[in-house]
C-alpha cells in the first residue's frame, strides 16, 4: 500500500471510530456553543460585531478551546486498547500517519468551528451571508495550521508521554502567531481589505507547521 | 562539572559583579536624555537584556538541534539552562519596557508587533520549562522538549524583524550620544557575562541532576532470524 493509501485508510478509520463513539464530536460542538453564549452575555454589543458584519475576532477563544478538545478526542482513538502499537509497527512511510491524523483533525475542527460560527451568527446577530463567506474563505487556512500543531503534539498524548492538561500549554503559545495573523485576516476580510500578503503569511505558517509535524510525528509516536 | 569550567563560571560571576557596579556608576554619570528624562536610563537595562534574551533563545535552539542530532543528555541540559535564562531575561525586558513605555507613550502596554511577539516569546519559553518538568521519563522529556524548542524558535526572528517589516510604535533603532553608546556597550557586556555565568550555573545543576541518567544509545536492530 502506498503512502497516500495509508493516509486515507488512517483518516477514514479514525473518522469512523469518532462517529461511532457516542458523543465525541457532539461534546466538542456543545462546548463551543456554550463559550459563544458566555461571550455574547459578557461582551458589549460593539465587541460582538466584526468589521463589515463578519465574525468578530473574539470568536477565536471558542475556536481554540474546541480545537484542543478535538485534539484530545482524536488522540484517544489510538490510546484505547493500545491501538498505538499498530501505528508504531506499520511499515508505512513516516509522514503518512501524520497526514492521516491531520486530515481527521482538520475535519473535526472545521465541523466544530462551523457549529461555533453558526451559533455566533444567531446570538451576535451577524450578517449571515457575509459571515458564511468570510468563514469559508478564511477559517480553513487558519484551522489547517492549528490542526498541524495539534496533530504533532497530540502524538505525545497518544504515546502516553504528555498529560492532557499540558496539551493546551504546549499548543497555544506556538499557535499564537498564527492566531494573530488569522484575526487580522478575519477583520480585513470582513471590510474587504484583505490582501494577498495576508493570505500568503497564513499559508507560510501552515506549510511550516505541517513540515515540522511530518518530520517529528513518528519519533514522538515511537518515544 | 569540570573544575576549569567551574573556575570560568566563578570568574564570570566576579567579573559580572564588578561590571555591574561599573554600569550603575556609568548610568548615574551619563547625561540625561532631553525628551524622556531620567526614565530613559532604563534603556541601559532594557536593550542589553533584550539582546541577551534572543541569544539565550538561540542557545536553546542549538541545544535542541544538538539533542535531535546526537541524542546526548548534555545537549538537553544546555537547552534547558538557556531556556531558563531566556525566561528570566524576558521578564526583565517586559517589565523594564512597560515602565519605560508608561513614561514614553503614556500607557503600560500596546499591542504593537514587537511587544506582542515578545510576550509570545516569553510564553513560549515558559511553556518549555513547564513541559520539561511535566514529563517524567528523561528520554521522552528530552525528545519532546527538543522538538518543541525547535518549533518555538520561529518567534525569535519575528521579534527581531517585526519593527523592520511592520509599522510599530517601538523604535527600530536609535541614534545616541557617544557617551551613551559607551555606557550601553559596558552594560551590554555586563549583562552578557552575567547571563553566561547564570547559564553555566544552570548547566552545572542540570548535569548533576542527570548524572546517571545518561540516555542509553538507541538499541541495535536485530533480524528475525537471530531471535530464538
Amino acid at each position: 500500500m502506498n503512502a497516500l493509501g495509508f493516509t486515507w485508510l488512517c483518516a477514514t478509520k479514525d473518522l469512523r471510530i469518532l462517529l461511532r463513539t457516542r458523543g465525541s464530536i457532539a461534546r466538542v460542538c456543545v462546548l463551543g456553543v456554550m463559550i459563544v453564549m458566555v461571550l455574547s452575555l459578557a461582551l458589549k454589543p460593539s465587541a460582538t460585531e466584526g468589521s463589515g458584519g463578519s465574525p468578530p475576532p473574539a470568536l477565536w477563544l471558542a475556536y481554540v478551546v474546541v480545537a484542543v478538545l478535538g485534539f484530545e478526542c482524536t488522540a484517544r482513538v489510538d490510546r484505547e486498547e493500545r491501538a498505538i502499537d499498530a501505528l508504531r509497527l506499520c511499515p508505512a512511510a513516516p509522514g503518512a500517519a501524520y497526514f492521516g491524523k491531520l486530515l481527521v483533525n482538520v475535519v473535526v475542527l472545521c465541523f466544530s468551528a462551523a457549529a461555533v460560527t453558526l451559533a455566533a451568527m444567531l446570538l451576535f446577530g451577524l450578517d449571515t451571508a457575509r459571515s458564511a463567506a468570510v468563514f469559508v474563505r478564511v477559517l480553513p487556512l487558519s484551522l489547517l495550521g492549528l490542526a498541524a500543531l495539534g496533530t504533532l503534539f497530540s502524538a505525545g498524548l497518544t504515546s502516553g508521554t504528555l498529560r492532557s492538561e499540558l496539551l493546551t500549554i504546549v499548543v497555544l503559545p506556538l499557535a499564537l502567531p498564527l492566531i494573530i495573523v488569522s484575526m487580522r485576516l478575519l477583520e480585513r476580510s470582513g471590510s474587504g481589505a484583505a490582501t494577498q500578503q495576508d493570505v500568503g503569511i497564513l499559508i507560510a505558517f501552515d506549510v511550516m507547521y505541517i513540515a515540522v509535524g511530518a518530520m517529528a510525528y513518528q519519533p514522538l509516536i515511537e518515544a | 562539572m569540570n573544575p576549569p569550567l567551574r573556575q570560568i563560571e566563578h570568574a564570570a560571576w566576579v567579573l559580572g559583579g564588578l561590571a555591574a557596579i561599573g554600569c550603575v556608576a556609568a548610568v548615574h554619570l551619563v547625561p540625561v536624555e532631553a525628551t524622556m528624562g531620567p526614565a530613559q536610563k532604563l534603556f541601559y537595562l532594557h536593550v542589553p537584556a533584550a539582546t541577551c534574551m534572543l541569544l539565550a533563545c538561540v542557545g536553546t535552539f542549538l541545544g535542541d538541534l544538538g539533542y535531535l542530532w546526537q541524542r546526548r543528555s548534555i545537549w538537553s541540559v544546555v537547552a534547558l539552562a538557556s531556556a531558563e535564562v531566556a525566561v528570566g531575561l524576558s521578564a526583565v525586558v517586559l517589565i523594564s519596557g512597560m515602565v519605560w513605555g508608561r513614561f514614553a507613550w503614556g500607557h503600560w502596554w500596546t499591542w504593537s508587533p514587537r511587544l506582542t511577539f515578545s510576550l509570545v516569546l516569553a510564553l513560549l519559553y515558559s511553556a518549555y520549562l513547564i513541559l520539561y518538568r511535566g514529563i517524567a521519563s528523561p528520554r521522552k522529556r528530552a525528545l519532546f522538549c527538543a522538538i518543541y524548542g525547535v518549533a518555538a524558535f520561529v518567534d525569535v526572528p519575528l521579534v527581531y524583524l517585526s519593527t523592520k517589516l511592520l509599522p510599530d510604535i517601538h523604535p527600530a533603532g536609535v541614534t545616541v550620544d557617544p557617551r551613551m553608546r559607551a555606557t550601553l556597550m559596558l552594560c551590554m557586556i555586563t549583562v552578557m557575562v552575567l547571563s553566561l555565568a547564570a547559564t553555566m550555573l544552570r548547566v552545572r545543576h542540570g548535569l548533576r541532576r542527570t548524572q546517571g541518567e545518561e540516555l542509553p544509545p538507541e538499541p541495535e536492530q536485530t533480524s528475525v532470524t537471530q531471535v530464538r
